[in-house]
């Protein structure tokens, strides 16, 4: 003991001593706590961009970055009718007419013809401090202004949230269309992340399944039933390039990506029962993952690539269970209600978002992988097929209304919920794409 | 060495004693000789007598006799040429132990006749000595004498002296008494005085002090209480103007740092301490502003201490 304080005893001066400096001022500063408050989307005003233009402006590249920045459920831009004033340059604004708005958040921009193209250029204000936080000038041609808006998007969303955004993304769904002979007509549709710029890149009269994006996002998987029973494809999205992968007797469906974009998880009955495999897009062969005389489906890779989820009704009912890449024995996730399918890992890992069940009703929900605990996002009945945005804000999900399946987004707490912008028939099995070329603020 | 011995003189002196010895020994033999014959004519004037043969016989018997007697003679002659010798000897012997002893005598009366002198000259010298010891003696006792007398006369001097300075001093001490006696008098006066003043001032000061500090409680509390109302006002204010962010993890905590115009209003609030999650920063940033002007007390002094800058806590719900 007293060697102990011997040999530290200098050490517990200096410390006596720093602690009587600093301890000296002879009362602490006031500090006032605040805590509660209320919580809500943050207010932000996106002023309609500047044009000069003889004509109509070619986009109202305010109201779409507007529209996503409500979307994710974090922003309320405040609508254009409450506006004091329109600035386009910094220099016309007048802080103190936002600040009295409480406006903490100011978009302005402009859009100005330059060549064939455009150039978009925009600021983001701190109101409060009369600070610009991010700034840019962005060429763009007619056909991307509405890319080049969500682009600007992205770049808001981080400087306020800390997150990146995923509005410059696309999705990739699934229509069916009935036709005057009461016969459907199947498309393949690739469309912006707000549902704009809808392009099918197969359309067939037999039905289509399961379209899965490659981690790059060049290529969809999906399963085809052309030729009368399900097959796996993979094709390109710019060429229209597509290869049969798998067409083993029995089923062939669910295809998943591996994160690498070397492999690609399905399920077979080539053995007689639905198992979980994993096709090596290099070589084609296979390895089974699953063995159970239960139904294994709706593979999903975990963002690290080491293990799958899947849909397995060996408990008696459908449940969520875990599997090594590398197989093995399979772990159950999904404990609450008596339904439990297609679960998706979100992009960091950490939850499961997935379809449950309850008597008839389904909806989406998001289940916590570290504390077990299930959230319901979703108040409709017959919700199906949820995918991450690649920053984990947003989910997109098929339902149905009025008895069409439509798409619709929910932020990933469940507070803001949206339909995508409509599209022909009933839509159905939304897939996020990935987030490709983002400019970085 | 020895060739140096032999020139030393005293080996000189030596070797002529040595001789001098064996000439004095030659001297006193060849001296001896001469001596003894002086005796032989002693012999020589013994008288011869013819007698007849009866009387032959009687002659020779006579002369036998006579021979008996000669040589009874001879012998008793050299008998007493021997004593004779033998006396001169002694006599000589006597002589020279006499001459000696004169001669003994003669140095020791030298001797003593020197010594008789140097015992004198040392007595004479002695005495000159004794007398100017003590003529010394009775200088130093004079001098001694004098030296008391002096010794005598300057104590008493000093003693008439120090008397003096200790009746001089007694006067001064007394007068001094006097004087401080006086000037306790005088200082006691004044000290009551002062006291008496002081009091009453302390009495006074204690009084003022007293209500110096009820007056400064009183403010002080009112302070605090003033402290504590607009710390309840802004508080109230801010927190109607905080819009928490949507989707944020549970558990955020991030300090503001406020700056106020005596007015009220914000001039700087700035995230000194992220809660790591920019929405939730920015959303206590704009409570803040959104609350400006902030409620602050209208006492400049209270407003400088406590409110002119001062920190926020933002944190999760209770």
């Amino acid at each position: 003991m007293s060697f102990v304080f011997s040999r530290f005893a200098p050490l517990l001066l200096v410390f006596c001593l720093c602690a009587m400096v600093l301890t000296t001022p002879v009362r602490a500063a006031l500090t006032i706590e605040i805590t509660g408050g209320a919580e809500g989307a943050q207010p932000i005003a996106i002023v309609p961009f500047g044009w000069d233009g003889p004509t109509a402006p070619p986009a109202d590249l305010a109201g779409i970055i507007s529209a996503d920045l409500h979307r994710s459920g974090e922003f309320a831009p405040m609508p254009e009718k409450n506006m004091v004033s329109r600035p386009h340059e910094g220099s016309q604004i007048n802080f103190a007419d936002w600040r009295a708005a409480g406006v903490p958040n100011l978009v302005i921009g402009k859009l100005r013809a330059s060549g064939s193209g455009y150039v978009a250029q925009f600021q983001l204000f701190d109101v409060f401090k009369g600070e610009q936080l991010a700034g840019y000038s962005i060429a763009s041609s007619e056909h991307d202004l509405r890319r080049t808006a969500h682009q600007i998007s992205d770049i808001i969303y981080e400087k306020l949230t800390g997150q990146p955004g995923a509005f410059a993304t696309r999705i990739a769904y699934i229509t069916e269309v009935r036709g005057a002979n009461a016969k459907s007509r199947y498309s393949l549709w690739v469309a912006d992340a707000d549902g704009y710029n809808p392009v099918a890149i197969l359309n067939s009269a037999q039905s289509l399944m399961s379209p899965a994006w490659s981690p790059d996002g060049t290529r969809l998987a999906y399963v085809s039933f052309e030729r009368r029973r399900p097959e796996v494809y993979v094709q390109e999205i710019a060429t229209r390039h597509r290869e049969l992968v798998a067409s083993h007797p029995g089923i062939n469906s669910a295809p998943a990506w591996s994160p690498d974009g070397t492999r690609l998880a399905l399920v077979l009955s080539k053995d007689g029962n639905p198992e979980v495999y994993i096709l090596s897009m290099r070589n084609k062969s296979l390895f089974r993952v699953t063995d159970s005389p239960a139904i294994d489906t709706e593979p999903s890779w975990s963002p690290d690539g080491n293990s799958l989820v899947f849909t397995s009704d060996r408990g008696g009912r459908p449940q969520l269970y875990r599997v090594a890449a590398s197989g093995g024995k399979p772990q159950r996730l999904t404990f609450e209600g008596d339904y439990n399918a297609h679960g998706v890992y979100s992009p960091d890992g950490r939850s499961l978002v997935m379809v449950t069940g309850e008597g008839n009703r389904f909806r989406i929900a998001v289940q916590d992988l570290s504390t077990g605990t299930q959230r319901i996002v979703t108040d409709t009945r017959l919700d199906e097929s949820p995918s991450f945005a690649p920053n984990g804000a947003i989910i997109v999900y098929a339902t149905v209304v009025n008895n069409r399946g439509v798409l619709a987004m929910v932020s990933a707490d469940g507070r803001v919920r949206q339909r995508v912008t409509q599209t022909e028939g009933n839509a159905r099995e939304p897939v996020w794409g990935p987030r490709t070329n983002r400019i970085k603020p | 060495m020895l060739k140096k011995t032999a020139f030393t003189p005293r080996a000189v002196v030596y070797a002529i004693l040595v001789h001098a010895a064996l000439i004095a020994l030659l001297v006193v033999n060849l001296d001896w000789t001469p001596k003894s014959k002086p005796a032989q004519p002693e012999v020589d004037t013994i008288k011869a007598t013819v007698v007849d043969a009866s009387q032959l016989q009687a002659a020779h018997e006579e002369y036998k006799q006579a021979e008996q007697r000669k040589q009874q003679e001879r012998e008793d002659r050299q008998k007493r040429l021997d004593e004779e010798k033998h006396a001169v000897e002694q006599r000589r012997e006597k002589e020279q132990q006499i001459k000696a002893q004169q001669k003994n005598q003669a140095e020791e009366l030298a001797q003593h006749k020197k010594l008789e002198v140097e015992r004198q000259v040392k007595l004479k010298k002695q005495q000159a000595d004794e007398l100017s010891l003590k003529k010394q003696l009775e200088v130093e006792k004079l001098k001694k004498v004098q030296e008391v007398s002096r010794l005598a006369k300057t104590k008493q001097e000093k003693e008439a002296a120090e008397k003096k300075r200790k009746e001089e001093e007694k006067r001064l001490a007394e007068q001094e008494i006097k004087r401080k006696t006086v000037e306790a008098d005088k200082k006691r006066k004044t000290d009551e005085e002062r006291h008496r003043r002081d009091t009453e001032e302390r009495a006074l000061q204690e009084q003022l002090d007293a209500e110096q500090q009820r007056q400064n409680a009183d403010k002080e509390r009112q302070s605090k209480a003033a402290e504590g109302k607009y710390q309840g006002l802004i508080q109230q204010k801010v927190k109607r103007n905080w819009l928490r962010p949507q989707n944020t993890r549970d558990g955020l905590k991030c300090t503001v740092l406020v700056r106020l115009a005596p007015s009220g209003e914000v001039l700087v609030a700035r995230v000194t301490q992220s809660s790591g999650d920019v929405a939730f920063d920015r959303s206590a940033e704009a409570a803040v502003y959104k609350a400006s002007p902030l409620p602050v007390p209208p006492d400049a002094s209270l407003f400088d201490e406590r409110f002119r800058e001062f920190n926020f806590v933002f944190g999760p719900e209770g």
